[in-house]
């Protein structure tokens, strides 16, 4: 993500960042959780000064459904006060977990919709 | 009695029904959680820089919305003094993203977050909802409301109603961006 420039104060957006903590609230349904709607809409929201002028941040959100699987993304970034106000940088991690997690689902739809596209063909075409 | 086809003998389509379907809601599955962590990529880019917000007065309900309640009622204090009564007792201020914007406001013990935008100086708009920080639980009603000065008191309008975002997002929701 490219750094942009904000007219706040550092401070102040040291604080909007540290209040996005928040608790998961959305309801669960079992159709809607079963097509993955359900999200859980937890946020970790960290800031913590390195020096006067420099701050580091880090939010973290879990996409998993609640059932013991993780799936962590994590922005990190920092928050250097300028002339103009602050800017901010950030960083996207995605653990491993979700890569993996991700990757596997996709191989197992591709796998099983393909097999299925292979199967139509080998049939229709007699 | 009808005839079977060439394409039915071959390949029985009810019988590969379901495993279409699974392949199905695999595929929005993966196409949301996709689309929700690009959106929470962007997160610290919105919040910060403001997604553009509607003005509160242009905020409409959708008559589908299963909770809605108009207000409008006239109190004998001043704006000041109907602003000081909403946030009692009030434990600490903070930032939330609301559906009028980004607002500092104030938790209260109930679990609420109160935030004022001051639009004009007769014109206080307020939003009540669940306190993102603060709140562990409780249900999802948000009130969006209008001090104006009349005579020697306030007019007080508004709504409460139930949001759909803060109840089950639509699965579009986590496509859009």
């Amino acid at each position: 993500m490219s750094p942009f420039n904000l007219p706040t104060q550092l401070r102040c957006v040291g604080s909007i960042l540290l209040d996005q903590s928040s608790s998961d609230y959305f309801e669960d349904n079992f159709v809607k959780g079963l097509l993955g709607v359900k999200e859980s809409n937890l946020i970790f929201a960290d800031v913590y000064k390195k020096t006067d002028d420099t701050q580091q941040f880090t939010l973290e959100k879990d996409f998993a459904h609640g059932n013991g699987t993780r799936l962590k993304v994590t922005i990190v970034g920092q928050l250097q006060s300028n002339p103009h106000g602050t800017l901010v940088m950030t960083n996207t991690h995605i653990s491993m977990h979700t890569w993996l997690y991700m990757t596997a689902f996709m191989g197992i739809t591709l796998a099983i919709g393909l097999g299925l596209i292979a199967y139509g063909i080998e049939n229709l075409s007699g | 009695m009808a005839s079977k086809t060439y394409l039915d003998s071959r390949f029985n389509l009810n019988m590969h029904l379901p495993w279409i379907g699974f392949v199905l809601v695999l595929l929005i599955w993966q196409m949301r959680l996709i689309g929700a962590i690009h959106q929470f990529t962007r997160y610290p880019e919105n919040l910060l820089e403001g997604i553009p917000k509607p003005h509160p007065s242009e905020i409409t309900v959708s008559p589908k919305t299963s909770f809605k309640r108009d207000f409008n009622f006239y109190s004998t204090d001043s704006p000041a003094v109907c602003m000081k009564k909403l946030t009692q007792p009030a434990s600490k201020e903070h930032y939330q993203n609301t559906t009028i914007g980004l607002l500092r406001g104030i938790s209260t013990l109930e679990g609420l977050f109160i935030g004022f935008m001051e639009d004009s100086p007769t014109h206080t708009y307020f939003v009540i909802e669940r306190d993102n920080l603060f709140s562990r639980n409780g249900t999802p009603i948000q009130t969006i409301g209008l001090l104006q000065p009349e005579g020697d008191g306030t007019r007080i309008t508004g709504f409460i109603h139930r949001p759909k975002n803060m109840v089950n997002p639509p699965l579009y929701y986590f496509c859009w961006s």
